[in-house]
């Protein structure tokens, strides 16, 4: 023991002193100029760290790199240094001839420096500088998957071919880094070098690596950066331009937004200086920064250009640098701007509408005094006032479907049509101001479902042929126009690139259109979570559009998480805030995103004001146990807070995903049936116009009220995991003494137009001035039929039940698989036996077989619940040998029972099925139960 | 000089008997997280973990000790490598979840390391350290462990030469190409301290704990090959692997399941060559 600890020991000793990360250089006090010129103090120091190898992938016969690499790196407070040499046995062949920031130059012979603060491999930064001087750079979030930022920070390049290769010398401020807040930032960072010889295509590295450049995991680490200070700690987020004016031959004014995000050191006063080839002059201006989010507005800015054109932005404090980016900004100038508030949506009368007056606002972009405006021959003139004209025209004696509207500001001008459209036989659907949902002209509040046929099981179909037959549904179905599906590839060919769609496409979306008119349906889908692959809002745009174009009686909807981005390209903005539920082992439940993210997504899209669009929610009514053996159900009150904290922030409709899912637990099935039940028979009042004002004493408390008839609504939530109490107070309550509970059985009091309210946690409070809910079941009905319908399907004497993670199953080959394997295990013993949990689409042969993993039951009893059972044969595993135990059948529609007649057991379970004749009449599964 | 070493020396000596990671507690094991007390110091180091954001939970009475937490989690520590030892094995009895990307890996220096995206599962991780060959022979590595927004619960967290379930993946194309591919051969052997009623084989992708098909099977059969039942094979040749066509290296996984075999949990290594369609 001793002779081992003295060893260990040793080789401790050892550890200390040769195992260290490797430390940089400290700079020598006659600086480093960048020059590629390595003649200063700090470069004579220490050895030159060498010995790159080719990339893993490319190099099957262990050889080395032809040319050798060899580099030096210091760092100080402010910044790190490079002093690259990229030794050449062949100088002539060094391409060298791309240069500037921002340019493409792998062209060129390049070095590539990787970098991670962090101390992780999770985030990480790419600088690529070529021989010429060229360069590209990125950041790196989510292991390599994602690019949150346009990242383009200033670093100084200096590079120089010599009769031995080509020097490279980089000083890149710690500033550089800003994706990385203080917070994460280390002293030892994961750090490579690589290098792309571009006559041979010899791709060498320092850190072995094997397949990409990418793997951080394997990077070598330096020790003793430094930290940046916490008073640089800054994010310069984004900038935008807004121009409204046209000041001379292609200059225009307008004005500048910057957000920047700072930490508590960092608050305090700065001059910022932006320039650009955009900007018409360099612009310095003071500005505070406090900590946190700042947005700052730069008024009277003149562009001379417009387009994409990069902005540097630089924040200085006595002068010297504190942070500094650029950034892409889009400069686009419109001299003359309309917004229509008769017709209000899509430029359309739609049958029903009065379409005898035209009227709306334009922003009147140059320095005319006055709107003229004509109309089938009759011109109208309307004053300009601080750059806006209002404008009103009767046009009823104007006898025609199409009116053409010339606007002329100045020497700017713009025409416009108008349609007056005609009534169709099938579905017309229209957005109302403030976001309201028009079915053939009556208010509609969209109740609807994700995937409403998708999975669904015969047992479960047969019982509800349609959603409609569970619970009140109204919409109707959606045409798919995402581009990807229509043509396949596109996305990534042209969808995530700023540019008009091509031909091609925009064929396919009229060919699409065009198989679908006369049909009744109700919504066009433009995109599904297009922020998630980068696809361009103005690509969206132009196709929104045309979709417009072509047929204005369908909405255009997109389902995003970040529906901001895209409102400008649908009329339907209904993100999709899921929550995510898991339950560990030790039976702690917790959301992956709280259930209040549904007001903060659409909360700021309320607070635009756009009349002309509608807001819905795509809530979480299904498990991840697509992917996750953790994953568990939202609750009812998880999710009747979720829809109503969505009504309270404008939602006018909901799609939840996904239908057949909702029904594997009974307090999504019951409880949808009871929300839909609630949220059908109040749609009236819910899409009603009025909705007089209130205000929560506690920031946390949704409130809103709505009034139609003489009725008044007040709908209270507490969208969060705690209590929380609010004083809720509105000029319309005091027309009352108190407010009936929707539902429920109580009153509650109010006191000179304020209600008090204690609200556990999730909790609803939906409250009428009149009583309305008669003849509907109870809030308390609900929860005593949902632990009702939670017992019995626990109590079912399964001794699988319950037991996913105990049991392995396996399956035949699939040609396409509809629910994953952690997915069947989630649902096979689960006490539901109407809902699929294993739907194949066999080729050759069908089996299923379940293995137990931590458990050997006895069971004298079997009951498989599916469909095409007829035929099935029941085996058990003996000694490595399936073994089909004698049974007698009991076979029912959807089930078969098996009575073996004695006590059976067996590691593994299997059940083969006869192969269908008829592929449409495919085998189902929904539960296998092994009973004692 | 001399008497400076010395006293290091002995220092470390002193460090080695008191630690919380038992070296050499017996001729299998090179060394052995105990979990009954975590020692930290601010820089990464042989004799303690490393003073980071990562919480870590001492042993209860099962001698189930957690590392983790939530948030964004690494540590470092040094640790003797030997070839003679070159087997990683950790056990996870369970994995406790927190809101966030979730995600955990491990690895020595210079070779590839093992770990989950996403989806994390229990099991016994068994890992080679030397299957690529890029890990030192012997003297002192320092071991890496990443968390985020999760909690490994530990039952063991060792280095041993040979552990009781364990299995080695062969293949000619590991030794010519340093990867495999479709036409390629692959022998599994599964070593077990018991014998087993039956032992089965899946092919996960770590990225998303997601089942890969092989060859159209969500599973391999394999046979034992020994008097006892502990020791069981396949040889497969690859035709279908998946759906992408190409892994990176440690990203595909092997989780074997042993039924009625002394251990209820599966076992899992990882493929340490990475797989492409046409390499």
């Amino acid at each position: 023991m001793l002779q081992r600890n003295l060893f260990l020991a040793l080789l401790l000793l050892n550890a200390a002193v040769s195992m260290a990360a490797y430390p940089v250089l400290k700079p020598t006090q006659d600086g480093i100029r960048i020059d590629a010129d390595f003649s200063e103090g700090t470069w004579q120091q220490g050895d030159w760290h060498h010995g790159f190898k080719l990339l893993g992938s490319r190099n099957h016969n262990q050889a080395k790199p032809g040319n050798d690499t060899r580099f030096k790196i210091a760092a100080d407070s402010e910044n790190l240094y490079l002093a690259i040499d990229c030794l050449d046995q062949e100088p002539e062949k060094i391409n060298a001839n791309i240069q500037g920031p921002s340019s493409n130059p792998w062209r060129d012979d390049v070095v590539e420096l990787f970098f991670a603060p962090s101390g992780r491999d999770e985030e990480y930064y790419q600088f690529v500088v070529s021989a010429g001087g060229g360069s590209w750079q990125m950041y790196w979030a989510e292991k390599g998957n994602i690019k949150p930022d346009p990242f383009e920070p200033l670093y100084e390049i200096a590079s120089a071919k010599y009769a031995q290769g080509w020097r490279l010398e980089l000083r890149i401020p710690l500033y550089a880094f800003y994706m990385t807040r203080n917070k994460f930032w280390q002293n030892e960072w994961f750090f490579n070098m690589a290098r792309c010889r571009s006559a041979n295509g010899e791709w060498s590295t320092w850190s072995a690596l094997n397949n990409s450049f990418h793997e951080v995991a394997n990077f070598q680490r330096l020790s003793g950066m430094p930290i940046r200070a916490a008073q640089k700690d800054i994010f310069i987020k984004n900038a935008s331009a807004q121009v409204d004016s046209s000041q001379s031959q292609g200059a225009y004014g307008g004005s500048l937004s910057i957000d920047i995000e700072a930490v508590s050191e960092a608050a305090g006063e700065y001059l910022l200086l932006l320039n650009s080839e955009a900007l018409k002059e360099e612009i310095r201006q003071i500005v505070q920064l406090k900590a946190g989010s700042n947005s700052l507005l730069l008024p009277n800015i003149s562009f001379k250009k417009s387009g994409k054109i990069p902005l540097q932005l630089e924040l200085l404090k006595d002068g010297k640098a504190i942070a500094q980016r650029r950034y892409p900004l889009r400069i686009a100038f419109r001299p003359l701007e309309l917004r229509f508030d008769s017709p209000a949506y899509s430029k359309c009368f739609f049958p029903g509408q009065d379409s005898s007056r035209i009227s709306g606002v334009a922003s009147v972009n140059n320095s005319a005094t006055r709107l003229e405006l004509e109309l089938a021959g009759q011109k109208y003139s309307f004053p300009v006032m601080d750059g806006k004209a209002s404008f009103s025209l009767d046009c009823g004696a104007v006898d025609a479907e199409n009116l053409e509207l010339k606007f002329k500001a100045g020497e700017d001008s713009l025409t416009e049509r108008i349609r007056r459209l005609p009534a169709l036989d099938n579905d017309m659907l229209w957005i109302e101001a403030p976001g309201r949902l028009v079915l053939n002209g009556k208010k509609v509040f969209a109740l609807g479902w994700y995937g409403p046929g998708w999975i669904v099981s015969k047992c479960f179909q047969e019982k509800y042929p349609s959603p409609a037959d569970k619970h009140p549904v109204n919409v109707g179905g959606w045409v798919n126009l995402e581009p990807g599906r229509l043509i396949k590839g596109s996305e990534a060919a042209e969808a995530v690139r700023d540019v008009k769609p091509s031909q091609a496409m925009f064929d396919k979306v009229r060919q699409t259109i065009e198989s679908k008119r006369g049909s009744d349906f109700w919504f066009y889908y433009l995109s599904d979570e297009p922020e998630c692959r980068g696809v361009s809002p103005i690509y969206l745009k132009h196709i929104y559009d045309f979709v417009k174009e072509l047929d204005p009686y369908h909405p255009v909807m997109i389902i995003s998480r970040d529906p901001g981005d895209y409102l400008d390209c649908c009329d339907i903005a209904n993100p999709h805030p899921y929550t995510g539920p898991i339950i560990n082992d030790n039976g702690e439940r917790v959301l992956n995103q709280p259930v209040e993210r549904v007001r903060r997504t659409l909360a700021p899209l309320a607070a635009q004001g756009r009349g002309d669009k509608l807001l819905m929610l795509t809530p979480q009514a299904f498990s991840y146990s697509i992917n996750s053996i953790y994953a568990d159900y939202p609750t009812f009150d998880e999710s009747n807070a979720a829809i109503w904290s969505a009504i309270c922030n404008g939602a006018q409709g909901f799609t939840p995903y996904i239908y057949y899912d909702h029904a594997a637990r009974p307090s999504l099935s019951l409880g949808y049936d009871f929300i839909y039940n609630s949220l059908h028979s109040l749609s009236s009042i819910l899409s009603s116009k009025q909705n007089p004002p209130c205000s929560s004493s506690n920031e946390n408390v949704d409130a809103r009220l709505f009034k139609k008839d003489g009725l008044l609504l007040a709908v209270l939530v507490n969208p969060y995991p705690e209590a929380h109490s609010a004083m809720v107070s509105a000029e319309a309550f005091k027309e009352y003494k108190s407010l009936y509970r929707y539902r429920e059985q109580a009153q509650l009091p109010l006191q000179q137009g304020r209600i008090s309210v204690e609200l556990p946690p999730y909790a609803v409070l939906v409250l009428s001035s009149k009583k309305i809910d008669q003849g509907m079941s109870s809030m308390a009905e609900l929860r005593r039929n949902i632990d009702k319908a939670e017992g019995a399907r626990a109590s079912r004497g399964n001794l699988l039940f319950g037991r996913k993670k105990d049991i392995e199953v396996s399956s035949s080959y699939s040609t396409y698989t509809y629910q994953s394997d952690l997915e069947q295990r989630d649902k096979m013993f689960d006490g539901i036996v109407d809902v699929s949990a294993w739907k194949p689409v066999p080729q050759n042969e069908l089996w299923y077989e379940l293995a137990f993993t931590k458990f050997l039951p006895k069971f004298s009893k079997a009951r498989v619940y599916g469909y095409g059972l007829e035929g099935m044969t029941f085996k058990i595993k003996k000694r490595g040998e399936w073994l089909e135990p004698k049974a007698v059948r009991k076979t029912e529609k959807y089930s078969l029972e098996l009575d073996f007649g004695e006590s059976l057991s067996s590691v593994s379970v299997r059940l083969d099925f006869v192969m269908p004749k008829d592929r449409k009449e495919m085998v189902e599964l929904y539960e296998i139960e092994l009973l004692e | 000089m001399l008497y400076k070493t010395c006293l290091f020396v002995l220092f470390l000596f002193c460090l080695a008997l008191t630690a919380e990671v038992i070296f050499n507690p017996d001729d299998n094991t090179l060394w052995s997280e105990d979990g009954k007390s975590f020692p930290l110091s601010e820089a990464v180091s042989a004799g303690a973990w490393q003073k980071t954001d990562m919480e870590f939970f001492c042993a209860d009475e099962q001698g189930v000790f957690g590392m983790g937490g939530s948030g964004t989690m690494k540590n470092t520590r040094y640790f003797p490598v030997s070839k003679e030892y070159p087997w990683l094995e950790l056990e996870l009895q369970s994995i406790t979840q927190y809101s966030g990307y979730k995600a955990w890996t491990m690895f020595f220096r210079g070779g590839q390391g093992i770990g989950q995206v996403t989806h994390p599962q229990e099991g016994v991780y068994v890992h080679n350290i030397y299957a690529t060959g890029d890990t030192k022979e012997s003297g002192m590595e320092y071991l890496a462990i990443y968390i985020y927004n999760l909690k490994l619960n530990m039952s063991r967290l060792r280095v041993l030469k040979k552990p009781d379930y364990y299995l080695t993946v062969e293949s000619e194309a590991f030794e010519q190409r340093k990867s495999f591919a479709p036409g390629d051969s692959l022998d599994i052997t599964v070593f077990m301290k018991e014998p087993a009623e039956d032992v089965m084989l899946r092919f996960i992708d770590n990225y998303g704990v997601k089942q890969m098909r092989i060859n159209k099977q969500d599973k391999l059969q394999l046979k034992p090959i020994d008097e006892a039942d502990c020791i069981w094979q396949c040889k497969v040749q690859i035709e279908q692997l998946g759906s992408q066509s190409k892994y990176r290296a440690g990203q595909i996984m092997l989780k074997t399941i042993i039924l009625a075999g002394g251990i209820d949990k599966p076992v899992w290594s990882a493929i340490q060559f990475p797989y492409q369609v046409n390499p």
